[in-house]
């Protein structure tokens, strides 16, 4: 007998259309992903109904080439799993009629992801996640930090309440005249400049591990105008440097207090900013001061990719938390919901 | 040959299983429901209504478009994956021609969905004992740059399914609720497609295509 758990997963909950085959949920079968950001890119920006139409043309594509590349057929599956949500809902429902369609077909149970416990699980492609831990969540669409006391168990301790951290960066770097996505633009830009305008560092009230940076985003385009109405020549590598080291400290402070208040040991960024190089030389400094273990995902596991919903959906599928036909997708769903 | 049939195109559902062009069991639902949440359920149970597996069926006929984007995307997703998935044939009808098909009239029918301020998508059909074929090209338009293609064809009836919202401003018309059973009659309607390479068929760019295609023109 086949005890092997062996997940078929699916992911287009914003601009990369997914497909992964994952064993056990963290051996790696195959992992397609088809990147949209080249359509995007006229735009300066992901336009959902653009996501949408390019998600229904290769859809079809990334779920036979993920079989091809793994050396499978659908009958050597336990199991589909899909993202339900967060994320742009025309989007999300291009991946979840496939994975509803390809359940059907194949008679094989359909297990919902949400987005974030899948970015969290990324972690779980390289090393088992040990536990208790705690996790920031960074990217275009997010800011989270989230409390693990075992698997499958989300508390949300901290959140963004305005602006996710990725799309500060993707306006900042509209303002600079760098192109999109703006993360990487100016994580590179930055090295060559300096912390010269040192911008505000927004920690909110006293305790709080919500974030905000749309303050941060506003007053680094004031002072940008103000500099160009009065003439005065601005170093776009210095505006990086300083908006990424404010971003930085912010994030890094929080989750640091975090990590202590919760008494854990392990810390776990995901997300696509957590390719950012800035972050994560200044997350490694501080854990090893502090004698916290750090995990993040290789950078092909940060940004958005079906492997880590396959790596999570393991632990849904040992609990049996199966979805229906009826199953639907949804822009916002809260991460303690899908706690077991 | 079991065809299964799909239509997601616009507010009402349709989806039948037909043996040999006749409809073994159809379900039809015009009521405001996510088609995301329902089609899958209504598509299983259509199997089980009519005694068959899953993998008894020849081919899968979807409506192409054009309709709501996200429905038309819903119904073209389920059947390219379910085409890809039990190795069947796919094939595609105009969401116009179902209207038309769906009618049981004979004449020419220019069925045709608002397409807002004062646009529709529209075509029409010639319907009678030789079968259908298109008189007037599916696609995007004024209503009033349809009336002039339909002055052609004095004795023409206008078909709208079901919905309200600008039915005022054409003169005289029936609502016809889609029944995808109906289309497999036409095989002059079916258009056999790629299973991988099929889009839907929007009739229309997007909103942030259009803009960019203005922007980079001037």
């Amino acid at each position: 007998m086949n005890e092997d758990v062996i997940i078929l997963s699916i992911e287009t909950s914003c601009d990369e259309t997914a497909c992964s085959i994952i064993r056990n949920g963290n051996e790696i079968l195959s992992n397609v992903v088809v990147s949209q950001i080249e359509s995007h890119k006229r735009f300066g920006g992901v336009v959902p109904e653009v996501a949408s139409r390019h998600h229904v043309e290769t859809i079809t594509l990334v779920i036979e080439e993920a079989l091809q590349t793994a050396g499978l057929s659908p009958p050597d599956l336990s199991a589909v799993a899909v993202t339900e949500g967060p994320g742009l809902i025309g989007a999300l429902l291009v991946g979840i009629n496939a994975a509803k369609a390809f359940s059907f077909a194949h008679e094989l149970p359909l297990i919902p992801v949400h987005h974030i416990a899948g970015h969290i699980y990324a972690n779980q492609l390289e090393e088992d996640l040990q536990f208790p831990l705690v996790s920031l969540i960074v990217s275009g669409g997010h800011t989270e930090l989230i409390y693990m006391k075992d698997h499958m168990s989300f508390e949300v301790i901290g959140e963004t309440r305005d602006d996710a951290v990725g799309e500060a960066y993707d306006k900042v770097a509209r303002v600079i005249g760098l192109p999109y996505p703006g993360g990487p633009h100016i994580d590179r830009l930055s090295k060559e400049g300096e912390d010269s305008f040192n911008f505000p560092r927004p920690y909110l009230e006293p305790g709080s591990y919500d974030f905000s940076f749309s303050g941060l985003k506003s007053s680094v385009i004031n002072t940008l105008h103000n500099h160009r109405q009065k003439g005065l020549e601005v170093k776009s590598a210095d505006v990086a440097r300083s908006f990424q080291e404010s971003v930085i400290d912010v994030l890094t402070k929080k989750t640091i207090q975090a990590v202590a208040d919760y008494e854990v040991e392990n810390l776990i960024i995901a997300g696509g900013v957590a390719a950012n190089s800035g972050l994560r030389a200044q997350f490694e400094i501080l854990c090893q001061e502090q004698d916290i273990k750090l995990s993040i995902p290789a950078l092909k596991y940060c940004t958005d990719n079906a492997a880590m919903i396959g790596a999570a959906a393991y632990h849904l599928y040992n609990n049996k938390a199966f979805g229906d036909l009826d199953l639907n997708g949804r822009n916002y769903i809260d991460i303690e919901e899908y706690s077991i | 040959m079991i065809s299964l049939l799909i239509d997601t195109s616009n507010r009402p559902l349709s989806v039948a299983l037909n043996k040999n062009g006749y409809c073994l069991a159809e379900i039809n639902t015009t009521v405001k429901k996510t088609h995301s949440a329902t089609v899958m359920v209504h598509v299983s149970r259509l199997f089980d209504i009519a005694g068959y597996n899953r993998n008894d069926i020849d081919r899968i006929i979807v409506a192409r478009g054009p309709g709501s984007y996200t429905g038309v995307r819903i119904g073209v997703t389920v059947a390219k994956t379910l085409a890809h998935a039990l190795g069947v044939d796919l094939y595609s009808v105009s969401s116009l021609a179902v209207i038309a098909a769906s009618s049981n009239k004979e004449g020419i029918l220019a069925p045709m969905f608002d397409g807002r301020r004062g646009n529709v998508y529209s075509a029409a059909y010639r319907l009678g004992q030789n079968g259908m074929d298109e008189v007037v090209q599916a696609g995007y338009r004024s209503l009033d740059a349809l009336n002039e293609q339909l002055a052609e064809y004095p004795e023409h009836q206008c078909l709208l399914d079901g919905e309200e919202k600008f039915s005022e401003d054409v003169e005289s018309f029936l609502h016809t609720v889609p029944r995808i059973s109906t289309i497999e009659k036409y095989e002059s309607m079916m258009r056999q497609e790629d299973v991988h390479g099929m889009v839907p068929e929007y009739l229309k760019v997007s909103e942030a295509e259009k803009n960019w295609m203005e922007r980079t023109q001037q």
